[in-house]
């Protein structure tokens, strides 16, 4: 199963260490692989390293996508994730 | 970017550390000695993880300290201490930690820019240990622009 979908990351912190650091252990609970694409880099989601690499700050647009038995549920926590982290701050 | 940020001043090699706090110690110091920092932040940078756990650890044998830019940044800085022997942080999946990095930001924007250079290096193989291995500030310096060179 694959699964993808864009998110804005509107927190003012953007992707990177703490909140990036909750979603990496997240994307790790779930068996699919996860990845992030930003621009034309696409990097493993449970590497803390790899989405920090990406640079991402306020304003930008991610994809998220999912690959594997459990690609639909993980979608669609990581997304609801992503959104409770950015309302938070 | 990290080019600018990390000098000479704010790398030192071989350091002894005990636990965790002393690694927090001598990293913070290079900026405080360097007047990047008040004496507060490097508090700061501790109480964090006794807050939020080791979630510094970022990668295997790396530890990337920071506190919030209020907690006492004069200016965006980066330093890095390499660890004479390794020393355990509390992270399961990437201690014991070789190389620690601390930054302090006034500015999020160019702080995202950094950290992702600083990442990019770290994913080369085995950069963590060819960082550890080197005998000097200025072999480290050399070995990170060879690799942002090829970037």
């Amino acid at each position: 199963m694959k699964a993808e979908r864009n998110v804005e990351i509107t927190n003012a912190t953007g992707l990177h260490a703490r909140p990036a650091s909750k979603f990496v252990q997240k994307a790790g609970t779930f068996k699919s692989d996860v990845k992030i694409v930003y621009g034309e880099k696409e990097v493993n989601a449970k590497s803390i390293m790899g989405v920090l690499s990406l640079g991402v700050s306020q304003g930008n647009q991610i994809k998220i996508k999912c690959e594997g038995e459990d690609a639909e549920t993980a979608l669609e926590e990581l997304i609801n994730f992503l959104h409770e982290q950015m309302a938070e701050e | 970017m990290i080019l600018d940020l990390l000098k000479k001043k704010n790398i030192a090699v071989n350091v002894k550390a005990a636990d965790w706090k002393e690694v927090v110690d001598e990293t913070g110091k290079l900026l405080l000695e360097a007047g990047q920092i008040e004496k507060k932040y490097i508090e700061a940078m501790k109480q964090s993880i006794i807050d939020n756990g080791p979630y510094v650890v970022i990668g295997k044998g790396i530890a990337l300290l920071h506190a919030r830019p209020e907690d006492g940044v004069k200016e965006n800085c980066l330093s890095l201490i390499t660890l004479a022997e390794p020393v355990e942080f509390g992270n399961e999946n990437n201690d014991p930690v070789k190389i620690a990095f601390a930054f302090g930001t006034v500015d999020n924007e160019k702080h995202v820019k950094t950290i992702s250079e600083l990442s990019v290096v770290l994913m080369e193989d085995s950069a963590v240990d060819n960082i550890a291995e080197k005998g000097s500030a200025e072999e480290i310096l050399t070995y990170i622009e060879d690799i942002l060179a090829q970037q």
